[in-house]
């Protein structure tokens, strides 16, 4: 696609937003912006609390949210889903400990006071790295491939 | 955006008053380092960096409805430069005005932020806006931003000078969610690899995505998470990852998922060609099983199995096992993991074992973290030793509620740097005006 066609559709898209916006926006009330409850320590099971119902909105039931440990690994659907509902929660810092596009202490060492936690790269990674980087390179992308890495490039010039 | 909102702060901070009325959250993380580092052939060099990150949240402007949000941070070396290029750093992470509206899940964001929608993962200096559409049991949302990419620090990250793109979803309560999604960044370079002159050739200056992704979910037995993502400016598919979820009975949960990239259509528009190579004879693809059984609410079992393919180097297969155990009414947590990973041939293979112990009565907490590698050979360059390993032990005060003082010591030894021994004090606090969730 050509940028011309892009700004096209571009364009396109925010007339009718702008023009059909009194009818077309739902009038259902907002879900709450931060989670009214204090949550005890550890990882939430939304159904404990929010037996059986759904989270309107979202139009999921809050089981689709339990903190499991499926959940934890598969992460990235419901980001991409529901990152609003994320954000009733956690405050953007929370995802950037190791999404940062730019950081520069390992997340096993900024909160190395939480062995709990599921923090890539503990240990000696440096070393482990040239191993899982040539496993399956298309796994590190996702945090490396468009992020400052400085300090990869002393090795990995060319 | 760095330089007009760093003289914002103290203005936040001077004017109290004018805040009084509304939600204030600062909270911030001090990590001061001690590294000794030897490197056989070089100068030992002692490193003594200090990390500051600092976050402010103001909420609740506007009825409610406005607020404000940022975070960032910096470092200044003590003793011996920490990184190659500078002794001091800092970085914006995020700076964002966020309007919710009371209805239909309306938010528009401006300024620096991370974007996820789909498949969409960005750092953009912009604006993004969504919103749920006539919507009641079912129906559509519609999500679109534009602006510009944050750039690295390199003069030439292959980064554009304007983002945009979107997402349009539609669900039917409780069963089934499926979104489009799109980005254009105009500007951005595509490269192709090539193998045989280890060079990397410009095939488009821009980057355009399109993927799918699915939620489908059937009585909260089981559910189906997957997303596909095209590349459209060289006309190739990036990744197809897909998951699906099993639940048969309370505490267990069986998982199988596959996931496959092309690297000409994934890696196009690395920052780096050379460290990602988008080689259009590679592809990877995984596959693998996990099971996990909370057998109570103390203990978690976990068994999980992956297969990768790499199409230019061979078959690699990893296995593990693990526990989560919780103990004396939550206040000792401990766990235990082994990782096999059997590489392919001419990679080294390596059994991990790892273990920590957490108690965190209130006041204060320590814990111990220990990991260990065992290499089947010695790595190429590296000292001769098969051996990593790291041991941790950290413990804190809580001076107030929001005020944690802590130190980390560790000691370890690796074929990378010989023997080791770091430590750090952090100082943690999250000071809010509210009970309400400002800023976590
Ligand atoms: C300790 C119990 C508890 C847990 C666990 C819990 N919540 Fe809540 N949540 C509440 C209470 C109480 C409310 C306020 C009453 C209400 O709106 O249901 C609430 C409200 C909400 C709201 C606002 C609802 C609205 O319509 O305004 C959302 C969204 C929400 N919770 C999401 C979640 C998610 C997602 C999880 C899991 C990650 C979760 N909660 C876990 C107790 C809990
Ligand atoms: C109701 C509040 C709530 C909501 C909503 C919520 N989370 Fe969480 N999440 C938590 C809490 C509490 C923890 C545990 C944090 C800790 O251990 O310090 C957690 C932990 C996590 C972790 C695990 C981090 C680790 O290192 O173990 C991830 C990943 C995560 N959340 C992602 C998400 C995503 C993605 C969403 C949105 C789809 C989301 N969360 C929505 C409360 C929530
Ligand atoms: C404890 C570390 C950790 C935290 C905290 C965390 N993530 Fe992740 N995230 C990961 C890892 C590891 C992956 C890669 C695993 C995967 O999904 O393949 C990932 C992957 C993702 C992806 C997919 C990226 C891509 O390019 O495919 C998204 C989106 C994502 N996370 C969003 C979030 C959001 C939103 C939050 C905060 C609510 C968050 N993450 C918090 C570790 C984390
Ligand atoms: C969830 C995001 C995430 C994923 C996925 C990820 N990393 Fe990282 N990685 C980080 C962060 C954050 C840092 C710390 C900042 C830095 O050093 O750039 C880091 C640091 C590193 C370091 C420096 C470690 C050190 O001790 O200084 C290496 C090497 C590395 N990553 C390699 C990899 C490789 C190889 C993969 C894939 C197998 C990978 N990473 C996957 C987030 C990630
Ligand atoms: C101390 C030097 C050093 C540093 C620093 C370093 N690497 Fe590496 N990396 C290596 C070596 C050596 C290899 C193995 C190369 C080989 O065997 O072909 C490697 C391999 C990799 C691979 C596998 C490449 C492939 O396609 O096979 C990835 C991915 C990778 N590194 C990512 C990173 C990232 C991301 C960072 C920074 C966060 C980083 N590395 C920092 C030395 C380093």
């Amino acid at each position: 696609m050509t940028v011309r066609s892009f700004a096209t559709i571009a364009a396109v898209l925010a007339t009718i937003l702008v023009t059909a916006a009194c009818s077309i926006f739902s009038p259902e009330s907002s879900f709450a912006p931060t989670h009214p409850e204090a949550l005890p320590a550890g990882r939430p099971l939304c159904s404990d609390c929010h037996e059986g119902s759904q989270l309107k909105g979202a139009l999921k039931p809050y089981a689709t949210f339990d903190h499991t440990a499926d959940f934890v690994k598969g992460h990235r659907f419901a980001a991409g889903r529901d990152a609003q509902v994320c954000g009733v929660c956690h405050a953007q810092s929370f995802c950037a400990d190791c999404h940062a596009g730019k950081t520069e202490l390992k997340p096993s060492l900024k909160l190395g006071n939480r062995p709990d936690r599921e923090l890539p790269h503990r240990g000696d990674f440096l070393t482990l790295h040239r191993i899982e980087g040539k496993i399956d390179p298309t796994s590190c992308y996702k945090c490396h491939g468009r992020a400052n890495n400085e300090k990869c490039m002393t090795c990995h010039r060319r | 955006m760095k330089r007009l909102l760093l003289p914002l702060l103290p203005a936040i901070m001077l004017f109290p008053s004018t805040l009084l009325a509304l939600d204030l959250g600062v909270n911030g993380t001090t990590i001061v380092r001690y590294e000794e580092r030897s490197v056989p052939g070089f100068d030992k060099k002692t490193m003594v960096p200090a990390t500051q990150y600092l976050g402010v949240d103001v909420g609740k402007a506007a009825d409610g409805h406005l607020s404000f949000h940022m975070y960032g941070w910096g470092r200044v070396d003590g003793a011996d430069q920490s990184t190659p290029r500078d002794s001091s750093d800092t970085a914006l992470s995020y700076g964002y005005l966020d309007y919710q509206s009371p209805k239909g899940n309306a938010e528009v964001k401006v300024g620096r932020q991370y974007l996820y929608e789909g498949g969409v993962v960005e750092q953009l200096d912009g604006i993004s806006a969504r919103s749920d559409l006539f919507q009641q049991y079912e129906g559509f949302a519609l999500s679109a931003f534009a602006g510009k990419p944050v750039k690295t620090d390199r003069v030439d990250d292959h980064k554009g000078d304007l983002l945009a793109g979107g997402r349009l979803s539609y669900r039917v309560a409780g069963v089934t969610e499926m979104g489009l999604f799109l980005t254009h960044e105009n500007g951005a370079a595509a490269y192709q690899y090539d193998k045989s002159t280890n060079s990397a050739t410009l095939v488009k200056d821009n980057r355009e995505q399109a993927g799918f992704d699915v939620l489908y979910t059937l009585n909260r037995l089981v559910e189906l998470n997957g997303r596909s993502l095209y590349n459209l400016s060289l006309k190739e598919f990036a990744e197809h990852s897909y998951v699906i979820t099993v639940k048969p009975v309370a505490g267990l949960s069986l998982s199988g998922s596959y996931n496959q990239h092309q690297f000409k259509g994934y890696f196009a528009s690395a920052s780096n060609p050379f460290l990602f190579k988008p080689y259009d004879a590679d592809e990877e693809a995984s596959y693998s099983g996990s099971a996990s059984y909370a057998l109570n609410t103390a203990t978690e079992l976990t068994a999980d199995y992956t297969y990768y393919d790499r199409k230019t180097k061979g078959t690699s297969a990893r296995l593990g096992l693990g526990g989560r155990f919780t103990l004396l009414g939550g206040k000792l947590k401990t766990g235990l993991d082994y990782h096999r990973l059997n590489s392919a041939k001419g990679m080294n293979s390596y059994h991990e074992a790892r273990g920590f112990a957490l108690y965190d009565p209130g006041r204060y907490y320590a814990s111990l973290d220990a990991i260990a590698q065992r290499y089947d050979d010695p790595l190429p360059y590296l000292n001769t030793s098969k051996i990593a390993y790291e041991i941790t032990a950290s413990s804190g005060y809580r001076l107030k509620p929001w005020l944690l003082l802590s130190g980390d010591l560790s000691a370890g030894a690796n074929p990378q740097y010989g023997d080791q021994v770091k430590g750090l004090l952090r100082l943690t606090f999250a000071y809010t005006t509210t009970t309400g969730g400002v800023g976590r």
